[in-house]
C-alpha cells in the first residue's frame, strides 16, 4: 500500500492531490475520485475524506482525493477560483486515475458543490458510479445561504472582531474571495441533469439537507439506478460556528463506504 | 512560485508542500516552515498558509508547510512519541539532507504559534520566531484596560447578561475543547527569551482582537517577560481589527504585510 502526494496538471495548472494505492496482492482495479466540496467547507470536510480514502485504501480500491484550482495545496490565487475550471479538474483527476492503466472502473463521490460540478462533468466522462452526498441543488439559493451567514457572523462576532470595517463585505464571503464573475457562476450553478455517463447515482442525504426526491426523479430519465438514502447525524452546512469543525457523522462516511464497496 | 509534494519523515508517514520561488533565492539557504493551527490541515484558516507561501515566495524565501503526526494528512505513527518539536525537527533534517537548507524560521497561528516557541527553544537551527496569537499572561496594566474598556462597552454588559442566562453552548464548549493548549510557564518563558536574545534570534509576535481576553494593551508583552532587554529582537503588533482566524481578507493581508516587511527587514539578502 502506498499513499503519495503528488501535482498533476490541469488546464496548464498544478492541482494537488494524494493518490492511495492498494498493495499489489490485494487490487479491485477499482479507483474513487473524491470531489470536495467549496473552500469554506472544505475544512469541515478534510478528516472525512481522509477517512473514506484510507479505509477505500485497505478495501483494494486505488482513490484519488484533490484541490480545485485555487483551493487547497493547488496553484492559483484564492481569488482565481472558478466553477469551470473545477469541472476541468474532475475531468483530469479521472483521466488521471484511469491512466495508470490497471483501474478498469471508476467511482466518483462528489459532496455538496462537488456534487453538481460532477454531474455536469459525467454528461461527457464514463464512469460506474456516482455518489453524491448533501449536493447543492441551486446555486443561487446556496449563495444567498452563504451570503447570510457572511452577514451573520458580521453581527454575531464584534466582541471579538470590530467586522465592521468597509472592507469586511467587499467582494468575499466567510474568509474566502468571491468576485462577481465567481457570483454569477454559482447563480447559474444547478443540478439541471444532462445525459449523465454513469451506470448508477447514489443520493445520500445527511438529517435536516436539502430534500433529493426531485434530482432522484430527474435522474432517472437518464440513469440505469438511482438510489436515494438518509443517513443518521446532521451535517450542520449552514451553521456558521459548524464549518470550523471536522464533525462529519461517522454513520454517512460508513454508508459511503459501503455504498461503494456493495453498491 | 514551484511546488513540491513531500513525504517525509523517520517513517515517511508525513506529508508537505515546498514552495519554491522562481526568482533569485537567498545566499543562505533559509526557509520558513509552517503547520497545522489547532486540528486543521497544512493549508490553515481561510487557506492563510498558502497564501504566506505565495507571498514570500516572491521575495526569495521557500515556504515549507506540512502536517504535524496525526493531523491533517499526515499519520500518527503507532508506538512513537508524538511530539511537535519532534516532527518539526524531522522537517528540518528532511530539508538539510534534501535541500540543503542550514537555517530555518518559524511561523504559526495559535497552537502552532505555541508549538513553534517550543521547537525556537530547543533547536538553534532557528534563526527566527512568528508566531500570531500566542501564549501571553495578565500582567501589567492588563486589567486597567479590561476595565476601562468592559465599563464603556455596550457589548460586554451583553455578554455578561447572557452570562447570567445560561451556559455557554455546545458548538462554543467544543471550540475550547478542540483548540486549548497550554501555555509555556511563564518563567521558562523568561529563561528562553534570555536565550533569545542570546542568539539574537528575530521574534515577531501579532496579536489579533480574537486573544483581546488575554492580550489588550501594546506594552504587555515586555511587561510579562520583565527583566529581559527584548528591544533587540523583538516586533510586536497588536492588530485590535483582526479576529483571530484572521477571517477579513483586509486584516488578513496587512498581518501578512507585517510579516512580509519583518523577513524583508531580517533575512532577506538577495544573490
Amino acid at each position: 500500500m502506498s499513499t503519495t502526494p503528488l501535482f498533476f496538471e490541469s488546464v496548464g495548472q498544478s492541482i494537488f492531490g494524494i493518490l492511495h494505492e492498494p498493495s499489489a496482492g490485494h487490487n479491485l482495479r477499482e479507483a474513487v475520485v473524491i470531489c470536495p466540496p467549496a473552500p469554506q467547507e472544505l475544512k469541515k470536510y478534510h478528516w472525512a475524506q481522509r477517512q473514506m480514502a484510507n479505509r477505500l485504501q485497505l478495501f483494494g480500491y486505488t482513490v484519488l482525493r484533490f484541490d480545485y484550482f485555487a483551493t487547497g495545496d493547488s496553484s492559483g490565487r484564492s481569488e482565481e477560483f472558478n466553477l469551470d475550471i473545477c469541472q476541468h479538474n474532475i475531468r483530469d483527476a479521472i483521466a488521471f486515475v484511469k491512466a495508470s492503466g490497471l483501474v478498469r472502473r471508476v467511482t466518483v463521490i462528489a459532496t455538496r458543490l462537488g456534487g453538481p460540478l460532477a454531474l455536469k462533468t459525467l454528461e461527457s466522462e464514463r464512469v460506474k458510479r456516482l455518489v453524491l452526498i448533501d449536493p447543492v441543488l441551486d446555486g443561487s439559493a446556496y449563495l444567498s445561504r452563504m451570503q447570510t451567514m457572511h452577514a451573520d457572523m458580521l453581527v454575531e462576532s464584534p466582541e471579538t472582531a470590530p467586522f465592521q470595517t468597509s472592507d469586511a463585505c467587499h467582494r468575499q464571503l466567510l474568509g474566502f474571495s468571491f468576485s462577481e464573475a465567481l457570483a454569477a457562476q454559482m447563480r447559474r450553478l444547478s443540478c439541471a441533469v444532462g445525459q449523465l455517463k454513469a451506470k448508477s447515482v447514489y443520493l445520500l442525504q445527511s438529517e435536516n439537507a436539502a430534500n433529493l426526491t426531485a434530482l432522484q426523479q430527474a435522474l432517472t430519465a437518464s440513469v440505469d439506478e438511482v438510489h436515494i438514502k438518509t443517513v443518521g447525524g446532521k451535517l450542520k452546512w449552514d451553521d456558521l460556528w459548524s464549518l470550523q469543525f471536522q464533525d462529519f457523522p461517522n454513520e454517512l462516511i460508513q454508508e459511503t463506504l459501503d455504498v461503494v464497496r456493495f453498491g | 512560485m514551484k511546488q513540491v509534494a513531500i513525504r517525509f519523515g523517520r517513517h515517511a508517514d508525513m506529508i508537505g508542500v515546498l514552495a519554491l520561488p522562481s526568482g533569485p533565492t537567498l545566499v543562505v539557504k533559509r526557509a520558513l516552515l509552517v503547520w497545522n493551527t489547532g486540528i486543521s490541515h497544512r493549508i490553515g484558516p481561510q487557506r492563510m498558509n498558502v497564501e504566506i507561501a505565495q507571498q514570500l515566495t516572491a521575495h526569495g524565501l521557500p515556504v515549507f508547510r506540512f502536517d504535524l503526526s496525526g493531523r491533517g494528512d499526515s499519520s500518527a505513527t503507532e508506538g512513537a512519541i508524538q511530539s511537535a518539536v519532534l516532527d518539526v525537527q524531522e522537517a528540518m533534517d528532511y530539508l538539510s539532507a534534501q535541500y540543503g537548507y542550514e537555517e530555518f524560521i518559524l511561523h504559526g497561528l495559535c497552537s502552532g504559534a505555541i508549538e513553534a516557541h517550543y521547537v525556537a527553544a530547543a533547536d538553534k537551527r532557528v534563526v527566527g520566531l512568528s508566531m500570531i496569537d500566542t501564549y501571553s499572561y495578565r500582567v501589567g496594566n492588563y486589567y486597567w484596560h479590561y476595565l476601562k474598556k468592559r465599563i464603556c462597552s455596550k457589548q460586554a454588559w451583553t455578554r455578561l447578561f447572557r452570562r447570567f442566562q445560561g451556559p455557554k453552548t455546545s458548538n462554543q464548549q467544543q471550540a475550547i475543547d478542540q483548540f486549548f493548549v497550554p501555555f509555556p510557564n511563564i518563567e521558562i518563558l523568561k529563561t528562553d527569551y534570555a536565550a533569545f536574545a542570546k542568539r539574537r534570534m528575530p521574534c515577531l509576535v501579532v496579536f489579533t482582537n480574537g486573544y483581546e481576553h488575554i492580550f489588550n494593551y501594546a506594552g504587555q508583552f515586555q511587561d510579562m517577560l520583565k527583566g529581559i532587554d527584548l528591544t533587540p529582537i523583538l516586533t510586536l503588533h497588536h492588530h485590535s481589527g483582526a479576529d483571530h482566524l484572521c477571517t477579513i481578507i483586509g486584516q488578513r493581508e496587512r498581518i501578512l504585510d507585517r510579516l512580509s516587511l519583518w523577513i524583508e527587514s531580517n533575512y532577506l539578502s538577495p544573490i
